[in-house]
């Protein structure tokens, strides 16, 4: 049985390791400079420092000499981990938030080619999902396979499940690559959270090609149509995709509440972008600060776990739904 | 019943449509039955009951004594309807396929057979014939070494020339190891040579299921005059079909007799006139029951 699989399924494993070595290629091309520039600018010094920080000086509005205790007003009050840092580690945090913004700037049109990254877990349950069962019974070899002296159950369950295996290794090479390449980008945006980086790198990936692959193998082998199977798993991708995306995704957690200085008090200060809080809302109190309602930073990977454990519990009935509808398929 | 397959009460219905209807039957042990039917008349389903690939909505369906699907599956082998294979494949990593899927899998007698028949084995089967496709496989069915061997319309692609050679192979690999085979075909002089058994399916019914050369011998064509009403005629067990032709009538009939009548003409009748009439006859006959079938 593992033998068949292989046999079978062999052309589109090269051609998705020819397909990696491709987004390889391109990772590597356009990543060293980045990267390079990346370590030339003292980012990967400074943003661990420079991000824990709710609020930075703006490096606009300072003097150029470290020197601004006189014209600090005297009623404004400084976050309190300012007040216990040294001026000169504030501005050395501004202007690495600075250096980090003018970096993002820089490369945010190489990084928008992430957004083709978004369907590509698709392509897993569009062009290995769907054919499995689909392209069989199109081709009536389902009445070959199925008449041998191997179970269905145990045909479907392998074939599965070595095919689901293999995603899973090549998800795991391209989610390597890319969470290397796209990292730079990713800790200077301070958005995390955003969908165009969220979605893309960590440990969803594996969420989203699980579920695209077993959609795409439920609809092959409920419809028995590879078109209608195809067609089923992007319209389900994108659906429930978005669904949880737009409809889910903010709940995972309770938000919190931080409030910051009031920044436009005179005084040069800005809100620490390199902070990477997901945003929820925004707005003034009436003593002049600004209230968030956030996600706090920290929670980025509990949130990828939520998501991807969505994902994976998504995936896990419809493969047993497709192991039922081979076995009790009439042809 | 005991037998090759065993049929009881077998329905098969897809949605509102009856595939099969209430069959019964028993087809003995070692013998090779031509299942013939028009287009729809349920050949392949049946088929497909044998092997598991389709349910019976009611009754049951036994094979070799265990029921159909995974428990006997190891000992049937079955050719689908227009002989699928993975054309992708090799003959040569058919065989291996075979080998991997089945616990008993002869290769050493497949390659010696294809060998024999002048298939090349490291070519895609994609590129191979029709005729050499059908072979390769029957090939992979007779490796299991069955002892139910099915056949869907295994002649239905082929030309004249591969059917001949498709049949005589057929008939050898039988001849060297005995087992029971049933193929179906919509024409019955397909099958006519290699047969010793015809099994009638019409509209998911079995309208016959007899010993070839029992129902020559026992079926009739009688030739004679209008008749107002049915004619009862000694030795004429039943009138299978009736037919006007100008001023005389004509009837095949299965004759549980000598029949003596003067006033009909009676002509011996082929295998083909038996099964055309079976297969034009009303549905408000009784099923036949197998009569007498030993090997």
């Amino acid at each position: 049985m593992t033998w068949l699989v292989w046999r079978q399924h062999r052309k589109q494993l090269f051609f998705a390791l020819a397909a990696l070595v491709v987004l390889g290629a391109f990772f590597v091309g356009t990543g060293r400079p980045m990267h390079a520039r990346y370590e030339r600018d003292g980012l990967p010094a400074c943003l661990p420092r420079a991000e824990r920080a709710l609020v930075v000086l703006d490096v606009a509005s300072q003097p150029d000499e470290p020197d601004p205790a006189p014209s600090v007003p005297k009623d404004v009050t400084k976050p309190a981990d300012d007040t216990s840092r040294p001026d000169a580690a504030a501005l050395a945090d501004a202007r690495c938030a600075q250096t980090a913004r003018a970096f993002f700037n820089d490369y945010q049109n190489v990084v928008s080619v992430g957004l083709l990254l978004l369907i590509l877990p698709m392509l897993a349950g569009m062009f290995w999902g769907a054919p499995l069962v689909a392209r069989e019974i199109e081709h009536g070899t389902h009445r070959l396979v199925w008449t041998q002296g191997v179970s269905r159950l145990r045909w479907a369950t392998t074939k599965f499940g070595l095919v689901s295996l293999a995603v899973l290794v090549i998800t795991a090479i391209y989610a390597g690559m890319l969470t290397w390449w796209i990292t730079p980008a990713i800790v200077t945006s301070g958005q995390r959270f955003d969908y165009v980086f969220f979605d893309i790198h960590g440990i969803v990936v594996f969420g989203y090609a699980l579920f695209a692959l077993a959609l795409g193998i439920c609809a092959g082998a409920v419809s028995g149509r590879l078109l209608t199977a195809m067609a089923t798993t992007i319209v389900g991708f994108v659906g429930v995709r978005l669904l949880v995306m737009l409809a889910a995704r903010g709940r995972y957690r309770p938000t919190e509440q931080r409030s910051l200085p009031d920044l436009f008090a005179g005084y040069g200060q800005m809100r620490n972008d390199l902070h990477g809080d997901w945003i929820v809302a925004s707005h003034a109190s009436a003593k002049g600060t600004e209230l968030l309602t956030v996600h706090p930073a920290d929670q980025f990977w509990t949130f990828q776990a939520i998501e991807t454990a969505i994902f994976v519990a998504l995936a896990v009935p419809l493969l047993a739904g497709a192991v039922y509808w081979v076995r009790r398929r009439v042809t | 019943m005991s037998g090759a397959m065993v049929a009881d009460g077998l329905t098969v219905r897809y949605g509102r449509t009856t595939a099969l209807d209430a069959c019964s039957f028993a087809i003995p042990e070692r013998t090779i039955v031509a299942l013939v039917g028009p287009n729809g008349a349920g050949k392949s389903t049946l088929l497909h009951c044998a092997t598991g690939l389709v349910r019976a909505s009611d009754g049951t369906i036994t094979v070799l004594g265990g029921p159909a699907g995974d428990p006997t599956l190891p000992q049937v082998g079955f050719v689908a309807q227009d002989a699928p294979l993975y054309l992708d494949f090799t003959a040569a990593e058919l065989l291996t396929m075979g080998a991997r899927l089945n616990r008993r899998f002869d290769l050493a007698f497949c390659r010696e057979r294809l060998a024999g028949l002048a298939i090349p084995l490291d070519r895609r089967v994609g590129r191979l014939s029709g005729g050499q496709r059908a072979q390769v496989a029957l090939c992979l069915a007779l490796a299991k070494r069955p002892g139910l061997l099915l056949l869907d319309e295994p002649l239905a692609a082929l030309d004249p020339l591969a059917r001949r050679e498709f049949l005589s192979a057929l008939m050898d690999a039988v001849a060297a190891e005995p087992m029971t085979v049933i193929m179906s075909s919509h024409l019955v002089t397909d099958l006519e040579r290699v047969c010793d058994h015809v099994m009638v399916l019409r509209a998911g019914r079995v309208s016959l299921l007899g010993r070839t050369d029992e129902l020559v011998e026992t079926h009739r064509m009688l030739i004679g005059p209008p008749q107002r009403r049915r004619p009862r005629i000694a030795g004429v067990e039943r009138i299978v079909s009736a037919s006007r032709a100008q001023r005389q009538i004509q009837l095949l009939v299965r004759t549980s007799g000598d029949v003596l009548h003067p006033e009909w003409d009676q002509h011996d009748v082929s295998l083909e006139d038996v099964v055309l009439a079976y297969l034009a006859e009303c549905p408000v006959e009784p099923l036949l029951e197998l009569e007498g079938a030993g090997a």
